[in-house]
């Protein structure tokens, strides 16, 4: 009998502790409520429909100038960009950066490969040992431009060439070309020969301490160039773009007679940048079928309407 | 063994779901909290008649002063105190959004945002942090109430207090932006004399104010025993400043000097507490010399192994920075040191300028200076080895002749023969010339 009294509780109990948390059905409307759930929100001003109606609508492209920590880097000390910079920065931007590439690649390839977010602080992003980030991306899709409140180009009121020429040419566009570079390559790889023009020379993460003008006595187009492979492609790229082929060509030729630190003569520098330069050229034809000196020509004359 | 596990089922099933857990603590969900603060917190902040008084602290104690107007659009007009031409109203954006905490994010650049800029050049702070300020604010509802919003920076700690401003303030802001905030920070510019005194209700009370740092200290007798009490301070748009911390002196509680006027003809700086009318006058003396001041303040240069900076340097005979030396070559600041090296072997103080923001130039100072009994210290300079008069000893480099002959102009006055008395408010000290206080600086740590 007292077994089968404890059977029975035991039964009960199971019974009952199996139906007992029946609870009532989530209510998944509540999901509606939360906060925030879609994204940020805000009155839409001037700005915000210029910028929809230039970037989103034909290329799909957002600008996010209204400050959002969870873009960057938590670590850092960075402002929003001011309001009134937002506009000349970009229109500056389609005309030397976007148009000419749409021009020559067309908008379909132009849409299809371009980063789809870029991301605006104010001021500089300040690195520990003392340098200064102007610009980062993220996957092919997301560029960050540090900076935009120093924007002066031709035309604004306080503008003066000698100092503000090279940060709208050096911190907006060759950042942009260079990035774009990147996604190119990532698609479609570049030559190997590209690696085996002066492998030997390669700084690494030293190159924060070589100046542009010895990186180029080495065969490089910039100190950064010098990081590593990806990246001596793509500054390449970028340089040639900003700087014009008549640029690039007084590029090479300022490369002063004797040898560098590393023992390049003059002339060694020289064959190496134009053998990336032709390499770079070669790899536009092959793999895109686009005629660079053509982008080049049109990216200069657009960035010089501005300097 | 059976009964056991009967007994804990049994258990485990009357004990297993205990309903009101289902329900959220609150009575709300956490959603529906965060709406309801943020939506409160957005109607207060537009539909606040009078706009907002702000006070900002930043991370390196710097306070500032600003008047926002927000509306329901997302956007503030705002003026600021410290800013160069922050009296004109400036329009930017904001919006409040929930973060861990619900948030008020000043979300595109404005005067706040200055203050808040990694780059030193745009505000005189540290390269990758600037003066440490934030534009991205915690609100927390139940540290509020109705006088205030109290906000903190979420990156730097920094705090803005909001206080909510009268329908004179926004027509004066509206009208004229924040000038008339100027004019009592103009006090110091307006007097020859360092020391201020006016005359409330047959009683007099001394006031000595540090601008730069919205600090004040008032000095009164109260049964003929004398009393000091020291607030920080903001200015409104309509010209009233707000004490942060009420005064009470003789029965008295003063919260604001109110209607700040400067009579140019009489040049003199009237104002109104608690509906009464006061001038303040000039006085060559404080109404009682703080004998230890001078020490202390020495003393925590030297236990601190830090040195004092003036951003202003001397003030003398109504002119400020008289001798130029803000205008010297790479100027960052006036510094003096207690014990900061050995000349030919005796430790000696200093007291020189900083320049390019690392750059020393700092002549030597007998350490300590003389402490006299009637609460002065005077300054002795350490000559060069041969002790001919015209010639020096130093610490840092020479920033070349020409600067070297316009900082000694400073140099002669610090070594003026009456010496200073000193006046702390705060964490700052003006060194005052013992003289008729006709000269001075101010020394911030």
């Amino acid at each position: 009998m007292k077994k089968t009294i404890v059977n029975i509780i035991v039964a009960v109990s199971v019974v009952a502790a199996i139906s007992s948390c029946g609870k009532d059905k989530d209510d998944l409307n509540a999901a509606d409520d939360l906060l925030g759930l879609g994204g940020d929100t805000w009155q839409r001003t001037p700005i915000d429909n210029w910028l929809y109606d230039s970037l989103v609508r034909p290329h799909n492209i957002q600008v996010k100038y209204k400050w959002d920590q969870s873009e960057f880097d938590v670590s850092k000390t960075l402002v929003p960009p001011d309001e009134t910079k937002i506009i000349p920065i970009w229109s500056m931007l389609r005309q030397a950066w976007i148009q000419p590439y749409v021009d020559v690649l067309g908008l379909p390839f132009f849409n299809k490969y371009s980063p789809k977010l870029f991301v605006l602080s104010g001021d500089f992003s300040y690195n520990a040992n003392g340098s200064i980030t102007l610009g980062t991306a993220e996957g092919g899709r997301k560029i960050v431009l540090y900076g935009a409140n120093h924007f002066l180009v031709k035309g604004m009121t306080g503008y003066t060439a000698s100092r503000d020429s090279s940060f709208v040419k050096t911190f907006f566009l060759q950042t942009i070309h260079h990035e774009f570079g990147h996604i190119l390559h990532q698609t479609i790889m570049y030559p190997i020969e590209f690696k085996r023009v002066n492998p030997g020379l390669f700084s690494g993460n030293n190159w924060i301490n070589i100046t542009d003008a010895n990186a180029r006595r080495d065969g490089f187009v910039t100190a950064y160039a010098s990081s590593g492979y990806d990246d001596d492609f793509v500054e390449t790229i970028a340089i040639m773009l900003i700087e014009g082929k008549a640029g690039f060509d007084a590029l090479i030729n300022r490369i002063p007679a004797g040898t560098s630190g590393n023992g390049t003569t003059q002339a060694q520098a020289q064959t190496y940048l134009r053998q990336k330069e032709a390499l770079v050229v070669g790899y536009f034809r092959q793999a895109w079928n686009i005629d660079f000196y053509t982008l080049q020509a049109r990216c200069r004359t657009a960035l010089e309407r501005f300097i | 063994m059976k009964n056991y596990i009967a007994i804990l089922i049994l258990l485990l099933s009357l004990t297993a779901c205990r309903r009101d857990f289902d329900k959220t603590i609150f009575g709300e969900t956490p959603d529906e909290r965060l709406t309801k603060t943020l939506d409160s917190l957005q109607s207060r902040l537009a539909n606040e008649p009078g706009g907002w008084n702000g006070f900002l602290t930043t991370g390196t104690g710097l306070r500032a002063g600003f008047y926002f107007v927000f509306n329901n659009n997302n956007r503030v007009s705002m003026g600021s105190d410290i800013v160069t031409n922050g009296s004109r109203p400036k329009e930017s954006s904001y919006r409040l959004k929930a973060l861990q905490q619900p948030c008020l994010i000043f979300d595109t650049y404005s005067y706040l945002h200055i203050l808040a800029d990694p780059n030193g050049d745009v505000n005189g702070g540290t390269d990758g942090v600037g003066l440490q300020s934030d534009f991205e604010f915690a609100y927390d509802p139940s540290a509020n109430n109705t006088d205030s919003i109290v906000l903190i920076g979420r990156m730097h700690n920094s705090r803005l207090v909001l206080r909510p401003g009268s329908r004179q303030d926004r027509n004066a802001f509206d009208a004229a932006g924040l000038d008339n905030a100027f004019v009592f920070d103009s006090l110091s510019k307006r007097y020859l004399n360092y020391f201020k005194q006016f005359v409330l209700a047959g009683n007099p009370y001394e006031l000595v104010v540090n601008t730069r740092k919205k600090s004040l200290k008032m000095a009164w007798r109260e049964g003929g025993v004398y009393r000091e009490a020291m607030s920080y301070y903001y200015t409104t748009p309509s010209g009233n400043v707000e004490l942060i911390t009420p005064v009470r002196a003789n029965g008295m509680t003063v919260t604001s000097f109110r209607d700040v006027q400067w009579d140019n003809g009489r040049t003199l700086m009237s104002f109104a507490i608690n509906g009464q009318r006061v001038t303040l006058t000039g006085f060559a003396e404080p109404m009682q010399t703080d004998l230890a001041a001078p020490r202390r303040w020495w003393q925590k240069s030297k236990d601190g192994d830090t040195y004092w900076v003036s951003a202003t340097g001397f003030r003398v005979n109504g002119v400020n920075d008289a001798y130029g030396i803000s205008r010297l070559a790479g100027y960052t600041a006036l510094m003096y040191a207690a014990e900061w090296g050995t000349v030919r072997g005796t430790t000696t103080d200093c007291f020189g300028y900083i320049r390019n923001r690392t750059q020393l130039f700092a002549p030597a100072v007998v350490s300590p200076p003389n402490f006299t009994n009637d609460g002065r210290a005077v300054f002795t300079r350490v000559l060069g080895a041969s002790g001919d008069p015209g010639t020096f000893s130093f610490f840092g480099t020479s920033p070349g002749q020409a600067s070297i002959n316009t900082f000694f102009a400073a140099m002669t006055k610090l070594a003026e023969p009456r010496g200073y008395l000193f006046v702390q408010i705060f964490d700052t000290y003006d060194m005052v010339d013992a003289v008729d206080a006709t000269s001075w600086v101010s020394w911030e740590p």
